[in-house]
């Protein structure tokens, strides 16, 4: 009778702990076993996009130019997604990417293309839900950039204040026609921009090759931006960045907007932005994931 | 074999014995009694607020608990104020108790000596970095007046009492209440002048070498030991005891510390590897701390008492030990032990001390076959550092049943290690009749 007893404690305390530990261990399997497989997605994706951003006052067509010639220029059409960012921060998405597309393109634009400080910092947030989408999507663990004029901007803002480096890598970034200090031609003036981006420099990943090209019409300026603004960058990203190179362009279609399609910009993106074919200028660095 | 046992156990219940008599240990014994119950409170908290209510703990990611439960802010906030109150200043009120039950054994005034030692532990924590930047630098050096600081903290109530004993007047009345007011407090101006100036001394002489304060002093000694032999095994072996050795005094998690340079590189590569090839069998560290010590050695934390809980449970009739060991429970599925450590106590127990080395031992040697014979892989993925340990190696190998089998027979040797200890310390218990009456 006692014997019974002490049974069917057993029993009951056998059970209790057996549920406990089921109720644990399989919700803990499954969900481990999707993050693991995630991450294994990201980190065997070879997929590199190129995220472009225009300047203000331009839509998410604005490369539609500089992409067809890149696309007729080599050997490969690379697929092309364009996103526009509501003020509300709703995605508005147009085009797909192929599915073995390595290196496709994807331009993200804002309803909201105003000038200003102000409202780069904003469209740096809109970006930062864009790239989060994309990076969800699409899994890839490393892009690369192209900023035209206060795109530039709104990627350096982006790198220094949502960027997670850990989650994916940015190859190179190439910034055309980028005011870093605005409108000032003197660059003991900073504007605070130029300020604010040269507080927070450190937070720049330190595995970023940056190209910031700037166009000239004259000595002074392409007709919009002055060669002294785009010249700034240098103290942002010189001796932060792994390398920060600065290359001006002259000559026919040196003019401000004319830049995205100016052919020895093409020629530059193509060198430095894109793959050459398969083989990869830019492999996955096996230490991050 | 039983004779063995039998002459050993003798031999232990003598050095138990001879431990708990001196007055040193029975001032110690005391203090902990009374700041078990913040332990065992702030524990509890902790590990609910880490675990459960924060959107990186383990039971929150596996239950999706961010995404349903309302007011989680607001419980975790609550949580982490009863964890901070009641743990992260434990170690002044150790000072506090120490000094006061020590003098109290050398018949001196044991008030006054007590908040001598709680002032004698801000000063040895002063943050001297914040006299010279202007920068909104804290005054103490809030992480060593946790548990922590509990080590630093007992040996000042040592020191604070031997001052009290040989500085302060004889008192010839013997008894505290018939001091007048006036010699009572003229009676503590001299030690209380020699303890200040001493601590002050000794915290601007530690600033010298370090900014950390003496008790940051006291933890970068163990960065400086370097243990390397040729098996990295022999190693972490050697890594754990002596961790279990520190512990076991008082000193709180220093293998953390140690760790830092050896395992980096080996964790991710290692997880570069496996998500590579989608399995971690054949990853370039095989062996690591991670592998082996977080993933074999430390159930319920140092000195795998998880194991320890439950031969309690299994075992001991004692009903002090089974009710520490039921709150314990909860903190060690993420591993925290300080209940058991300070409650039972584990700490300068001769007996328990024993199977608190051997068992993390034990455990690794056998995860250490079972990875080198290629029985089970590995444990690579990243894992919340909440994750309840004996989990922590079939999850880190995405799941390999024979993860959790070696976990199990590993939880269940160790149990069985511990058992007779456990029935041991219930005699000796028995015989010094465990009696801690405050007077």
């Amino acid at each position: 009778m006692k014997n019974k007893r002490k049974m069917g404690r057993y029993l009951f305390w056998g059970i209790l702990i057996l549920t406990c530990l089921l109720a644990v261990i399989i919700p803990a399997n499954t969900w481990n076993s999707q993050k693991v497989k995630n991450s294994r997605i990201i980190h065997n994706s070879k997929l590199n996009p190129v995220i472009l951003i225009p300047g203000s006052s331009a839509t998410q067509n604005r490369f539609d130019e500089l992409i067809d010639v890149l696309n007729t220029s080599t050997n490969r059409a690379h697929s092309l997604l364009k996103i526009t960012v509501k003020k509300t921060g709703e995605l508005k998405i147009t085009g797909k990417i192929a599915k073995r597309d390595m290196q496709p393109f994807i331009v993200v634009g804002f309803e909201d293309n105003s000038n200003g400080y102000s409202s780069i910092k904003k469209q740096a947030k809109w970006f930062n839900t864009a790239f989060n989408y994309l990076s969800d999507k699409y899994k890839f663990n490393q892009f690369s950039g192209i900023g035209h004029s206060n795109g530039g901007l709104i990627y350096t803002t982006f790198l220094e204040k949502y960027f997670d480096n850990k989650a994916a890598s940015i190859n190179t970034l190439m910034t055309i026609g980028s005011p870093y200090n605005g409108e000032e031609t003197n660059q003991s003036t900073r504007t605070q921009m130029l300020a604010d981006f040269v507080a927070d420099r450190k937070k720049i990943p330190t595995d970023l090759v940056l190209y910031s090209i700037a166009g000239t019409e004259n000595y002074t300026n392409d007709g919009i931006v002055p060669y002294q603004s785009v010249n700034a960058g240098k103290y942002i990203f010189q001796n932060q960045a792994k390398s920060y190179t600065e290359i001006t362009v002259t000559g026919n279609e040196s003019e401000h907007s004319d830049l995205p399609q100016n052919k020895q910009i093409v020629a530059l993106i193509k060198q430095y932005v894109m793959d050459s074919n398969d083989s990869k200028k830019n492999g996955p660095d096996d230490k991050k994931q | 074999m039983n004779t063995i046992w039998l002459g050993f156990s003798q031999k232990l219940l003598k050095v138990d014995r001879y431990i708990k008599k001196s007055f040193t240990y029975q001032a110690i014994e005391k203090t902990f009694a009374i700041i078990l119950p913040f332990i065992i409170i702030g524990s509890l908290s902790m590990a609910l607020s880490s675990s459960v209510f924060s959107k990186q703990g383990f039971f929150n990611q596996i239950y999706d608990i961010s995404s349903w439960l309302p007011y989680e802010d607001v419980i975790k906030k609550v949580l982490e104020i009863i964890n901070t109150v009641t743990m992260n200043f434990i170690a002044i009120m150790t000072a506090f108790l120490s000094a006061k039950y020590i003098t109290r054994s050398f018949k001196k005034d044991e008030q006054i000596a007590g908040f001598t030692g709680a002032i004698g532990m801000l000063i040895l924590n002063y943050n001297l970095a914040s006299f010279t930047s202007d920068s909104n630098q804290e005054t103490f050096l809030m992480q060593d007046l946790g548990i922590r600081g509990i080590f630093i903290s007992l040996i000042l109530g040592v020191f604070v009492g031997y001052i009290f004993k040989w500085f302060s007047p004889r008192n010839k009345q013997e008894k505290v209440d018939q001091y007048t007011f006036i010699s009572r407090g003229v009676g503590g101006l001299l030690p209380l002048a020699i303890v200040l100036g001493i601590l002050i001394g000794l915290t601007l002489l530690a600033s010298m070498i370090n900014q950390m304060g003496v008790n940051g002093l006291f933890y970068s000694l163990f960065r400086l030991t370097e243990i390397k032999s040729k098996h990295l095994i022999i190693t972490i072996l050697f890594l754990a005891f002596f961790n279990s050795i520190l512990s076991g005094v008082g000193i709180s998690g220093p293998l953390g510390i140690m760790q830092g340079g050896l395992d980096d590189t080996s964790i991710v590569s290692n997880l570069s590897y496996s998500l590579k090839h989608g399995t971690s069998f054949g990853v370039p560290f095989p062996i690591s701390i991670h592998t082996i010590y977080d993933s074999f050695g430390s159930f319920g934390g140092t000195g795998m008492t998880m194991s320890l809980i439950i031969a309690i449970l299994v075992a001991s009739k004692n009903k002090n030990s089974r009710k520490i060991a039921k709150f314990s429970i909860i903190p060690s599925l993420v591993n925290i032990n300080f209940p058991l450590m300070f409650g039972l106590p584990i700490i300068l127990n001769p007996i328990l001390m024993i199977p608190f080395i051997i068992s993390p031992l034990v455990s690794m040697i056998i995860g250490y076959f079972f990875i080198y014979f290629k029985w089970m892989p590995p444990a690579v993925y990243n894992l919340p550092r909440t994750t309840p340990a004996p989990l922590m190696a079939f999850l880190g190998t995405n799941g390999h049943w024979s993860a959790l089998f070696v976990s199990g027979i590993v939880l269940v040797v160790t149990v069985l290690i511990y058992i007779p200890f456990v029935k041991l310390n219930n005699q000796a218990a028995l015989i010094d009749g465990g009696d801690l009456n405050e007077k």
